[in-house]
């Protein structure tokens, strides 16, 4: 496919032309502005979660009622919460925990996910029918009911949160890779390496998963999106973290009372917004990196 | 199909809408809630006397079971029989006693075994049919049959030969004798004091259910759509969760009702019920449907002159409640220390408005609190040190099970509990589970270290003490075994005596052993909070305990949760 020259100015196309193969991808995606801001966002939630004792400045669980649902002042910026806990430093403890819950109900689903859509476009046969009948059923589940169902079952708490989330998840990029697989094993480098006699594990990762890659990077950057809702969504219904943990979900979930949503918005606010800034980031960089894998687009 | 791909949206338009979009949603969160479209329908189709005479419309904060009394375990549902399917007796407000409503009257046996209850001989079903001491009969086999699904069978099995008719040992219940038309005696195995609680249960009509096989009952439509009653009020119809219609019954033995009609209005969300009430499309909460938790909508109401707020004694006490199966609780120093960490003064200011009344044994009737008990005030530096003197073991994590909490208001308390605890060096994980794994855990398979949970209401120490506390109950503390001694002999004894003088001298004994030898760290019973429409008139609550301030809350009336005699004196005037 043939590309046009990244820039109008002369005297760099040189270098730029002999620059341009291995760049492609990023400079497409650079090039998508909202995705590189967007991009630039997650930098700073997740600076923000792994550095959350620092920049909370103030414990998020002590607990002090001769301050409760202070609006926000010098000593609490964005407020307290109905427990006297600064409402800032919740905040950015549950930066860690919706991003943490993002991350590894993604791994677990996207580990899934490929085993099962290598495994079964790779091999074929019984194995692919079997498989692939066991994902439709998965993803008949009404998925959100059946995380419900669950994390009522084993008890609400993080780590159960993330394991459902994730087992759940894993369906529509099963099949997607499968649909994949199934092209690529017939391909001629695939064919030229099954020919020498190359072992099909060494096919597999060798051959088969890295032109996988662009699929599951888009599919892991949506997913995370779809997963922080999801946690929010159980959150707010009081099924996610632990007393005294929060997590922007269970902040939003105090805008359930009147009072509290007419009266006190700088509960509810904040971790509203941050969920939509998070997830529409998310969103836009999974839209940013479709986009620049896709060697259809223009750029 | 063509229009929608030619005016397709690509995803990033999509985002962008989105964004905005989230936005709007933030700011149209904040305008006020649209009320049931049904309510006006209702009121559209009362008839206009039945307005002259007063519509009165009642709060509920969630849909109905059925109208079965043989199963029924809802404040809702005993609100429904009060209406349509009354017992023979009921407690009366203060529930000092009680009063009639189908008897006319009752007498008890010197040695308190015989119960003879003279049926009012007015008394109707409400298709002109008696009601007469047959249909009790009838009633009261069904109560003792387990095929119904029954949820009395222990409660009246102090009946004399109830245990052999429920085994089906025996076709007829020996205790239960019709001496005439409208005079029915029952016969205790043993003295006890207590039979007249079990004579406030429902009675069904033979004439119209007597046909009915008794494990084929429960899904009778008489429970669902149609039931035929003998109250004041009688049943006209029930738009499944969202509203039952009831008229007077003029040919009321006590009386014709001062109400037209009595419209149960069920609502979705707490704030609907606020909104419904500030625009007097409903007049009172009967049963949820409004926020009551908040000090905030309380306040609001108080502060409105066209409402009444009035604050009953409440019957929920919220308390952590101790496994002493567990040996780290073995010390009853650790189980005082807990009590004495927690700032409980603080917990109610902060969380309930102030509205709670502390207890120190999980007994709380007042005529069995002896006023000698160990008050328990907040002292931190205290339980510490009863921690040090017990040998504690600081590393020593206490798991909480709590059903899981709907609101992060709820969350914070917990929080702040957990806090408290652990400032006088508890270590306290709370652990949030379903209510069917939490009760699994706490009453069959006793699976926990401690539980935090609103413990309901029994209508004597007796029911409270054998449910929780002996081994003839669920026995969830296993707390008999553990302190040893007479303690479940006393409670059987007190259960048996019919002397209220004797039967409190051992309650205050009870009483003593449970506040030093804590089974329960109670924390507060939670009054009831009425708010009434400036025109509803209950004779012995809305002209009694109106409280002008917050404060106010702390000193209810009398009244418990259920004020439902007497309904042909309510009124209401809109």
């Amino acid at each position: 496919m043939p590309d046009t020259p990244l820039q109008e100015d002369g005297t760099e196309q040189v270098s730029l032309l002999a620059k341009k193969t291995p760049n492609t991808v990023s400079a497409r995606f650079r090039r998508h502005k909202v995705a590189v801001a967007s991009l630039v966002i997650i930098a700073i939630l997740g600076f923000v979660a792994i550095f959350a004792p620092v920049v909370a400045m103030q414990d998020p669980y002590v607990v002090d009622l001769d301050s409760i649902r202070q609006p926000p002042s010098a000593d609490h910026i964005l407020g307290t919460d109905s427990a006297g806990r600064d409402m800032w430093a919740r905040m950015v403890y549950g930066a860690r925990i919706s991003m943490s819950v993002g991350f590894v109900a993604n791994v677990i689903s996207i580990s899934i996910g490929v085993l099962i859509g290598t495994v079964s476009g790779y091999v074929g046969g019984r194995l692919d029918n079997v498989l692939m009948r066991f994902t439709e059923l998965v993803m008949n589940f009404p998925t959100f009911f059946a995380i419900l169902m669950l994390v009522a079952l084993l008890g609400p708490n993080i780590i159960n949160v993330m394991v459902v989330i994730g087992v759940l998840g894993w369906e529509g990029l099963a099949r997607l890779l499968r649909a994949q697989v199934l092209s690529l094993r017939e391909q001629a480098f695939v064919e030229a390496a099954r020919c020498i006699g190359t072992p099909h594990s060494r096919i597999v990762f060798r051959h088969i998963l890295p032109n996988l890659q662009p699929y599951i990077l888009v599919a892991a950057t949506l997913g995370v999106a779809g997963t922080i809702l999801t946690e929010s969504a159980l959150s707010f219904l009081g099924l996610g973290v632990q007393i005294p943990q929060a997590s922007w979900g269970s902040m939003l979930n105090s805008a359930q009372s009147l009072t509290v949503l007419t009266n006190s918005p700088w509960l509810w606010l904040p971790p509203g917004i941050a969920i939509s800034v998070a997830v529409l980031a998310m969103n836009f960089v999974g839209d940013g990196l479709r986009d620049a894998f896709d060697p259809r687009m223009e750029v | 199909m063509r229009s929608m791909t030619d005016r397709s949206v690509n995803r990033r338009e999509f985002l962008k809408a989105s964004a905005l979009a989230a936005g709007a949603t933030a700011l149209a969160a904040c305008a006020p809630v649209a009320s049931d479209a049904n309510e006006a329908a209702a009121d559209e189709a009362m008839p206009a006397e039945e307005m002259q005479r007063g519509n009165l419309i009642g709060l509920y904060g969630g849909p109905i079971n059925s109208f079965n009394p043989l199963t029924a375990v809802q404040g809702f549902q005993a609100h429904f029989f009060q209406c349509v399917l009354p017992p023979l007796i009921q407690q009366n407000v203060p529930k000092t006693g009680f009063v009639p409503i189908m008897a006319e009257s009752w007498e008890a046996s010197d040695d308190a075994t015989q119960y003879t209850f003279h049926i009012h001989p007015d008394a109707k079903w409400h298709d002109g049919t008696d009601f007469t001491a047959e249909d009790v009969l009838f009633t009261y086999q069904l109560y003792l049959n387990p095929a119904t699904k029954s949820r009395s069978v222990s409660n009246l099995a102090m009946i004399e030969g109830a245990e052999a008719y429920s085994n089906g040992e025996a076709d007829s219940v020996s205790g239960i004798t019709v001496l005439d038309d409208k005079t029915i005696q029952f016969t205790t195995a043993y003295p006890t004091g207590l039979f007249l609680f079990q004579a406030t249960n429902s009675i069904l009509p033979k004439h119209v259910l007597g046909d009915v096989a008794p494990d084929a009952l429960e899904n009778q439509s008489f429970f669902f759509e149609d039931p035929l009653g003998s109250g004041p009020f009688k049943f006209v119809e029930y738009q499944t969760d969202q509203f039952i219609r009831l008229v007077a019954n003029d040919d009321w033995h006590w009386g014709k009702p001062e109400l037209g009609s009595y419209i149960m209005q069920i609502v979705a969300s707490p704030d609907v019920g606020q909104i419904a009430l500030e625009r007097g499309e409903a007049h009172f909460n009967a049963w949820g449907g409004l926020n009551t938790g908040s000090s905030e909508v309380v306040q609001s109401f108080i502060d409105n002159s066209d409402f009444n707020v009035v604050a009953t004694t409440g019957v929920v006490f919220t308390a952590y409640s101790f496994n002493l199966r567990r040996g780290f609780f073995a010390d009853k120093r650790v189980r005082q220390a807990w009590l004495h960490a927690l700032d409980r003064k603080k917990i109610i200011e902060v969380f309930q408005g102030g509205n709670g009344t502390i207890y120190n044994s999980p007994l709380i009737h007042g005529w069995s609190i002896p006023d000698d008990l160990n008050p328990y005030e907040y002292d931190g530096e205290l339980a510490r040190s009863l921690l040090e003197e017990a040998g504690w073991d600081f590393d020593q994590e206490v798991t909480v099970n709590l059903i899981t909490l709907k609101s992060e208001e709820a969350r914070a308390q917990v929080a702040a509990e957990k806090q408290m605890l652990e400032e006088a060096g508890f270590k306290i994980k709370i652990e949030e589970m379903d209510s069917s794994v939490w009760v699994e855990r706490f009453y069959d398979t006793h699976d926990f270290d401690a539980v935090r949970v609103g413990f309901g209401s029994f209508p004597d120490p007796d029911g409270f003490l054998k449910f929780h506390l002996t081994t003839q109950g669920r026995n969830a503390n296993g707390y008999s075994e553990a302190i040893g001694g007479d303690f479940e002999e006393k409670v059987i004894e007190a259960g048996q005596l019919t002397d209220q003088a004797a039967r409190q001298e051992i309650y205050f004994e009870l009483q003593r052993t449970l506040n030093d030898n804590p089974s329960h760290a109670p924390l507060y019973v939670g009054n009831n909070v009425w708010v009434f429409n400036g025109g509803v008139s209950i004779p012995e609550i809305t002209d009694q305990g109106v409280v002008s301030s917050l404060a106010d809350l702390s000193n209810p009336l009398p009244a418990k949760r259920d004020w439902w005699t007497n309904l042909e004196g309510w009124s209401f005037d809109g």
